[in-house]
């Protein structure tokens, strides 16, 4: 299925309003029915009867699982009732009343199908409250699920874990903290997606309607890395107090690097990161949610040496990752009028303000930092990492 | 063995239909995306050829307005519950 307005122009838009308007005038005149109620959904069981063979063979669960679209691709552990009752020991009781049904499909998670899908993504019992922390934050209105899990731009939640829940359970917040290598960050946010995924139906091709999709839906956790920043932790400018965990998620991008070697001032670098995050093709160029600069620490300490605060590196970015107009095509700027887009002073800006530009600092030693741009159309949502759950 | 389907729960979509203002003629348009210009110019298109519907764009960035994207094979079936006349964008 083709995109079904983008890239049409108004002219072929015209004629889809013409025909969408003759399916309108030939709809019944009167007033409709009462609906019928939806039918339950006979054939989504809650247990699956299956051989013992099959999941004692890790190939034959593996290929069992895949083909029932529980997975993301990779192997998965076994939900069996017995490790999904074990796990859920663990955790206590889950207040599945808070959630909402998952979109798009709208289906109302249980205890059991939560946990058997931390089991799923090799999630220890003890991370779960940080799974927990992200399921709420992502179910606020404003950050926009139902666009995220069914865009066909490449986005999907990202959490950032901050505060003392990152040493407790393990999460990585210095070197390759955006790679593999660590058990916690992977499970976190791969637990996260599958729950999101196999509760909310958001299959690839059918209702994620991706058009190349980003490796991040794999996963896409990491801890800030505080001890190595020179301000205050994001958790503590967000809010919350120094001593609170939180989880961050937001509608990311994979990470873009930002490399710079040569510089050895807070302006230089902060050019750097400034014409990196200026291009003509981000949604974020026309749509204001937050996006996020995750400097190193070296290029942070670089910045910050100089007595730069984290909103004056905002402002900065702002006023310069700005995007002219003759970068942007025709189209896309009689697009954006159309919007109520309009340049200031012949450039457009990434989003309303500088507080779009959300400032962290992750990694470890190096001369890169990342620019992860977002969906644009969805806010980052922080929340408390509960310590007991229920 | 058993396993637990990581897939179960109970199905409970919106109620479409009281969302999207009645019209008169008994039709609603609701011009479903999760992008705000592709639903705005279409519903404000159709508004302008049939101005006794009433519609909705859904879409988080305009304000007051819940969050509807929608690929048009999960709407068609929700909205036809629903007695709406659906302009499902897929974006």
């Amino acid at each position: 299925m083709r995109h079904p307005v983008g890239g049409i122009g108004p002219g072929a838009l015209a004629e889809r309003v013409a025909a969408a308007v003759k399916q309108l005038a030939d709809a019944p005149a009167e007033d409709e029915p009462e609906p019928a109620p939806s039918p339950p959904e006979e054939d989504v069981p809650a247990i699956w009867h299956v051989p013992d063979e099959l999941v004692r063979d890790p190939w034959s669960w593996y290929r069992w699982a895949e083909e029932r679209g529980f997975g993301d691709g990779l192997p998965t552990l076994p939900p069996t009732v017995q490790a999904v009752e074990q796990f859920l020991e663990t955790v206590g009781p889950l207040p599945v009343e808070r959630l909402a049904p998952f979109p798009p499909l709208w289906r109302r998670p249980t205890a059991l199908s939560l946990a058997a899908n931390a089991v799923l993504a090799g999630l220890e019992p003890e991370w779960f409250p940080l799974v927990w922390a992200a399921l709420e934050a992502v179910q606020e209105e404003s950050f926009n699920l139902y666009g995220i899990l069914a865009t066909t731009h490449p986005c999907t939640p990202m959490v950032v874990v901050n505060g003392p829940v990152r040493r407790e359970v393990g999460i990585a917040g210095g070197a390759n903290c955006m790679g593999q290598g660590y058990r916690a960050n992977a499970a976190v946010g791969r637990a996260l997606h599958l729950a999101l995924v196999n509760l909310g139906g958001a299959r690839p091709g059918v209702l994620d309607r991706a058009t190349a999709g980003t490796p991040a839906k794999f996963t896409f956790c990491f801890g800030e890395n505080e001890e190595a920043s020179p301000w205050d932790p994001y958790h503590v400018r967000r809010g919350f107090d120094r001593s609170a965990s939180t989880v961050t998620v937001a509608a990311a991008e994979a990470p873009h690097n930002i490399n710079d070697h040569g510089s050895t001032t807070a302006a230089d670098i902060l050019l750097t990161v400034a014409e990196t995050m200026s291009t003509a093709g981000s949604n974020n160029l026309y749509l204001d949610g937050e996006h996020f600069v995750v400097l190193g620490p070296e290029h942070a300490d670089t910045v910050a040496r100089e007595g730069w605060s984290v909103e004056a590196v905002q402002e900065v970015l702002y006023e310069r990752s700005r995007v002219h107009v003759n970068r942007v095509s025709r189209g896309n700027r009689a697009r954006f009028e159309r919007m109520g887009i309009e340049p200031r002073g012949g450039y457009y800006y990434l989003g309303s303000g500088p507080d779009r530009i959300q400032v962290l600092v992750a990694g470890g030693d190096g001369k890169h930092s990342m620019w992860i741009p977002t969906f644009g159309q969805s806010r980052a949502i922080s929340r408390a990492v509960p310590v007991r759950l229920g | 063995m058993e396993l637990v389907n990581p897939a179960f729960g109970h199905r409970e979509p919106p109620a479409l239909g009281t969302a999207a203002a009645p019209a008169r003629r008994g039709a609603a348009v609701a011009a479903l995306s999760n992008n705000k210009p592709h639903a705005w110019e279409l519903l404000e298109g159709i508004r302008r050829q049939v101005p006794w519907v009433a519609g909705r764009p859904w879409h988080y960035a305009q304000k007051d307005r819940p969050a509807m994207p929608a690929p048009a094979e999960l709407l068609d079936g929700v909205a036809a519950d629903a007695g709406i006349a659906v302009v499902a964008l897929a974006d």
